[in-house]
């Protein structure tokens, strides 16, 4: 609640309001709030990263409560050790990147058509649209669509199945429908711009919020794809992250059916694999946490005020 | 009167399209999508009806009707299946709806923005974390032997001897809420922070002036802004009630919790994918995405009727 | 020619089976290589944890070299095995092999008889001449290796030699040295030392309180069988699991209803209020938890494996020699069926090579066969050393940047329950660690007099069987594990036994036994 913008340029004198008791409460009360969820959440973040640099079988014994105990690197450079990791972290990049561009372009040129109110079809399309949230063919006959098309082993079998998720598009929708003002596009269609001139120079200039959230939301989703790429990928130098990471996983785990193959090993194994788990989950979600800072400022507010008053 | 109403639709398509050209143009692609990759599949659900066997494909596979759901409903633990199913997602669902607004709506009045990507960052992190982790976390918080829980719950004198949570079948329902809402609520509030951004901030100027202060503010101008965000959201979620998801179940789940545990997704997973049986697991996934259907419209009607939002 | 000689041969072969029960050795004894001119597959193998088949493995580069079969591997994730195979089975594109990935008799029954799973039945008795000498030595193999329709769909994997067959109950002697008992030799000995455990500091740590006397893995492997050895329940092998030999009544008995096993449950509350057996019991369902206690040095007794007690304590926990049960008669039954996994090895429906792939994995089955399978190339992985057995090289087992041996031979050969055989020979795990070993011939005499492969149904009796298993399953499992808690008192054990009748428990029974007939009819 700091700053009003009229036409890019800053007002003086709105910056600051007189405080008295009422706002020091509030800002104690959120305060207290938000030291309770960050505390909640703190815990078990160092936990995991404290796992991921203890020594494992210390990790296995529960012997890890909030501080590294025996710190080690040794779970990690096991992770490093596996040679596809490289070929992993390029592959994921690659569908995140087109995966995402997919996305987002879809989802927003669908939702922005469907929140024009008076578009006939729009009831028909939107409830056609949420119809395949509550029902799916499943997963075999998902597999032999993607099979038929011939898209089994490549890219397009990661990005293509999941192209628009149907919250990420009614969250769009709606938030077009509420968010821009009719008035606004009405101006600029008496000025003679077209449906999609609007869409490109001034609706979507006013959603980069909404954008960057769909955005995040979607990036998150491929860069943890681990089913879909499981089931489609048969190749291995063509395998995200996720499903390379996996695999060192499970084959750093015990065959619970068979005692081990080899004498003096089980519990070595076993603790190896539980410092490994935290070491993937670290590695894996940097990036995506790492993210999020760059993003915060399209969440900046005060952005649209006077564009239509007056 | 119909035929007029009929004409009268037809002369408003053209129109549209007229008018409206480029947005249907947007709308292909879109559309497209949903067909080959949606709707196609559909076709794979009358398995559902028959005894699917591989080499058959759907169409040459036996019609066997209703004897899928036949066996479902007479299995001995249906019922509960249900009911535990219903109120894990419901209860889920209701309890872990006001944590993301409410941290969003905090996180709005925090000035220092540093600060603020610090802690918004820090929220929403336990998205990130496997389910098998955070199952392994509960477990070892409610450890009767070294848990926190218990050590702190010891150390207060509030119990004298530990509690083991986790075969409890009474603690089955607050664990695996409590620890949903841990986990997504910082990532779930990532939405109500943008729809906040958006609110127009003139309207707060405007109760400024008329005297309102800080509290009065946030509930007479923030909250009605995001409000269609919110409703929103719940419609799309009720919209997934009868699809739990089994893992996180399944990793909980053990043999003394069952009364409360046992839900219709990992009983699928156990008889319908673990066993190959195709048909059957098709057939009650079918009837989770009626309740579901039911469940969206029924909550979009009521939406519909007292706001002025709802999803179409 | 040929096809006719084939045909007197078959035809022979029928007669042959019709009138023994025994199995004779009706293939020729055949050598490598399998094929003239080289051929190319296509195979799934189960990327178990201990690693897949990769095409780099210098064992199954040899091995192709040898038969002059190449195959082209791809991995199954074992996370996700279900889905994954699934999709395999659905989308009707089979590879040629499919290769420890462990399928059921169900699964095998199912797609079997459909067409997809190549019927091997011919293919085997012409050509599986190391399959059959082993069934030879083992007759009550063949009734495990044939399908209720008398087909053979599948290759087992096997587990041979009295070691591999049999895990026994170990306990810590320096607990029994601090407690001042001797090794027990009945049941009441057993709980009695329990309870000293219990009581007194048997760690010698300082604290009284933290032993767990007796520990037991809640899974299928372990519990039951672990606990049946008590009470003298499973008396035809751990194979199955709820249906044993009733000698009384001359007939199967369902074993969760037996008066036998209300004592054992009886017992067990006992053992689990008294806190004899571990608190956490229902949640010690994998390797795990079990390793992260043993490690402790907080367990007195356990059954499971020797090598999840860490490397410290699998060299001190000792063997207990076999005690009277509960009834006072001296015997054990935990022993396991030979056939540890049917569904090791499936050829296509769609194949053309069916002979030639029926040979490629007999030859598992030959002694030759056997020392590839477990022990590798001679010269790179083991060494025969001056009794002409096969030993592993020292940079096996001692690798110098300190990988396990399973781990390092993940490189050469992997490690998976493919078609072939386990022996107390090559095998190098808990079973054969030389504390499980050193009693095998005291245990010998007091083994089950039969041990029961596992049975296999029609596809209409799969069916029905499992829509009634599921739910009768599910009961047993919840109510079980109340009765041992307490969470559900035994004085309603008549109504126990009444909802497991109502769930028609005497009509899968008799499902059971029309399986049983048809197996010894073998």
């Amino acid at each position: 609640m700091s700053n009003v913008t009229v036409n890019g340029k800053k007002l003086k004198g709105t910056s600051r309001r007189v405080r008295d008791r009422g706002d020091l409460a509030i800002d104690i009360g959120v305060g207290i709030i938000l030291g309770f969820i960050l505390l909640f959440t703190l815990y078990p973040l160092i936990y995991v990263v404290s796992c991921s640099i203890s020594a494992p079988s210390a990790v296995l014994s529960g012997q890890v409560m909030l501080l590294p105990v025996r710190p080690t690197l040794m779970s990690y450079n096991k992770v490093f050790q596996e040679g596809t990791l490289n070929r992993g972290v390029l592959n994921s990049i690659l569908y995140t990147a087109v995966g995402t561009g997919l996305n987002l372009l879809l989802t927003t040129i669908g939702a922005y058509a469907l929140s024009e109110k008076r578009l006939v079809g729009r009831k028909f399309f939107s409830k056609m649209i949420m119809f395949t949230m509550m029902f799916s063919g499943g997963l075999i006959p998902t597999y032999m669509v993607v099979k038929n098309f011939g898209m089994l082993n490549t890219m397009w079998s990661i990005v293509i199945p999941n192209a628009i998720g149907v919250t990420n598009f009614m969250i769009m929708k709606n938030t077009f429908e509420n968010s821009i003002p009719t008035e606004l596009k009405e101006a600029a269609c008496v000025e003679g711009a077209s449906q999609i001139r609007i869409f490109i120079t001034i609706v979507l200039p006013l959603s980069k919020a909404i954008l960057a959230v769909m955005f995040m939301y979607y990036c998150v989703g491929h860069w943890n794809e681990y089913f879909n790429a499981l089931l489609y990928i048969t190749d291995a130098t063509k395998q995200p992250l996720q499903v390379v990471l996996r695999k060192v996983l499970v084959a750093n785990e015990v065959n619970e059916m068979m005692s081990d193959g080899a004498t003096m090993t089980s519990n070595d194994r076993l603790a190896l694999a539980e410092g490994i788990r935290y070491a993937i989950i670290v590695i894996s979600s940097i990036p995506m946490i790492a993210m999020y800072p760059f993003f915060q400022r399209y969440f900046a507010k005060g952005v649209m005020v006077g564009a239509v008053k007056g | 009167m119909a035929k007029l109403h009929a004409k009268a639709s037809l002369k408003e398509l053209k129109k549209s399209l007229r008018t409206y050209w480029q947005l249907y143009l947007l709308l292909i692609p879109v559309v497209a999508y949903f067909v080959l990759f949606r709707y196609l599949p559909m076709v794979g659900i009358q398995i559902a009806f028959r005894d699917f066997m591989p080499r058959l494909g759907y169409w040459g596979s036996k019609w066997v009707g209703l004897k899928h759901f036949t066996r479902f409903f007479g299995s001995y633990y249906a019922e509960r299946m249900i009911v535990n199913t219903i109120v894990l997602s419901f209860g889920t669902l209701i309890l872990s709806f006001p944590a993301p607004v409410l941290l969003a709506l905090c996180l709005n009045e925090v000035r220092n923005s540093k600060a603020k990507k610090i802690m918004q960052t820090i929220t929403y992190a336990p998205h990130f974390l496997s389910t098998v982790v955070v199952v392994g976390l509960v477990a070892s918080l409610t450890n009767i032997n070294y848990g926190l829980i218990n050590v702190l719950l010891k150390q207060a004198g509030v119990i004298e001897e530990s509690i083991n949570f986790m075969t409890k079948e009474n603690w089955f329902r607050p664990l695996y809420i409590i620890s949903s809402i841990w986990q997504e609520t910082g990532w779930n509030a990532v939405v109500y922070m943008a729809a906040l951004s958006s609110v127009d901030v003139s309207l707060y100027e405007a109760a400024r002036v008329d005297g309102a202060g800080r509290l009065r503010s946030i509930w007479h101008v923030t909250l009605p802004c995001i409000a269609p965000t919110m409703i929103t959201m719940l419609i799309l979620n009720c919209g997934k009630v009868m699809n739990i998801g089994y893992e996180k179940v399944l990793l909980m789940q053990n043999d003394l919790n069952l009364a409360k545990s046992d839900v219709i997704t990992t009983y699928v997973y156990q008889q319908g994918i673990l066993k190959g049986q195709y048909s059957y697991s098709t057939a009650v996934n079918l009837f989770n995405s009626v309740i579901n259907t039911m469940l969206v419209v029924t909550v979009n009607a009521i939406s519909r009727r007292v706001s002025e939002t709802s999803l179409w | 020619m040929k096809k006719l000689v084939s045909l007197i041969l078959a035809l022979l072969m029928a007669a042959g089976l019709m009138t023994t029960a025994l199995a004779d050795v009706t293939a020729q004894e055949w050598s490598l290589p399998i094929v003239e001119q080289p051929i190319e597959v296509t195979g799934y193998c189960l990327q178990s944890p201990q690693g897949g088949i990769g095409n780099e493995m210098i064992a199954w580069q040899k091995y192709a070299e040898w038969t002059g079969i190449k195959v082209d591997w791809t991995d199954v994730p074992t996370d996700n095995q279900a889905e994954t195979l699934n999709i395999l089975f659905a989308s009707g594109d089979l590879p040629d092999i499919i290769y420890a990935c462990g399928l059921d008799n169900n699964t095998l029954v199912k797609y079997g008889s459909a067409g997809m799973f190549a019927d091997l039945t011919e293919a085997y008795e012409k050509n599986a001449y190391w399959l059959q000498k082993i069934i030879e030595e083992n007759p009550s193999l063949e009734g495990g290796l044939r399908m209720a329709d008398g087909k053979i769909y599948a290759f087992p994997h096997l587990k041979l030699g009295d070691n591999m067959l049999t895990n026994k109950l170990f306990v810590n002697p320096n607990w029994l040295k601090a407690v001042g008992k001797e090794m027990p030799t009945n049941f009441q000995e057993f709980e009695d030392m329990l309870y000293a455990f219990r009581d007194n500091d048997a760690n010698e740590d300082g604290d009284p309180n933290n032993e767990i006397p007796f520990i037991i893995r809640y899974n299928d492997y372990h519990f039951l069988p672990i606990l049946y050895t008590f009470f003298g329940l499973g008396n035809r092998g751990t194979g199955h699991r709820y249906v044993d030999w009733d000698y009384e009544n001359n007939c199967l008995r369902f074993i969760p209803t037996s008066k036998e096993f209300k004592d054992l449950l009886t017992v067990v509350h006992k053992w689990y209020a008294d806190k004899l057996i571990d608190p956490e019991t229902f949640q010690n369902t994998s390797s795990k938890q079990i390793v992260a206690k043993t490690t402790q040095g907080i367990v007195g007794a356990h059954g499971d494996f020797v090598t999840n007690t860490g490397s410290v304590y699998q060299d001190i926990f000792r063997c207990i020699p076999v005690m009277e049960n509960y009834y006072g008669n001296k015997e054990y039954t935990r022993r396991s069926q030979l056939i540890s996994s049917l569904g090791a090895f499936v050829v296509s429906g769609d194949s053309k090579y069916v002979d030639e792939l029926v040979k490629w994995a007999d030859y598992f089955y030959s002694p030759d066969g056997q020392i590839l399978y477990n022990m590798g190339i001679e010269g790179v992985t083991f060494e025969f050393d001056e009794n002409g057995k096969p030993q592993w090289k020292d940079e096996m087992i001692h690798d110098p940047n300190g990988l396990t041996l399973t781990q390092k031979r993940v490189q050469y050969m992997g490690f998976q329950s493919g078609c072939g055989a386990w022996t107390d020979e090559t095998y190098q795990g808990a079973e054969t660690y030389w504390t499980s070993t050193e009693l095998m011939d005291e245990y010998k005499p007091y083994l089950p007099e039969e041990v029961w492969e596992l049975f296999s149904p029609t596809p209409e009796e799969a069916e029905e069987m499992d829509y009634l298993w599921t739910d009768i399953q599910n009961y047993l499992n919840e109510n079980i594990a109340k009765f041992i808690t307490g969470d559900r008192s035994l004085d309603e054990w008549d109504k126990y036994v009444a909802d497991i009748q109502n769930m028609d428990i005497a009509r899968y029974m008799e499902i059971y036994t029309a399986m049983y007939n048809r197996y010894k009819g073998n």
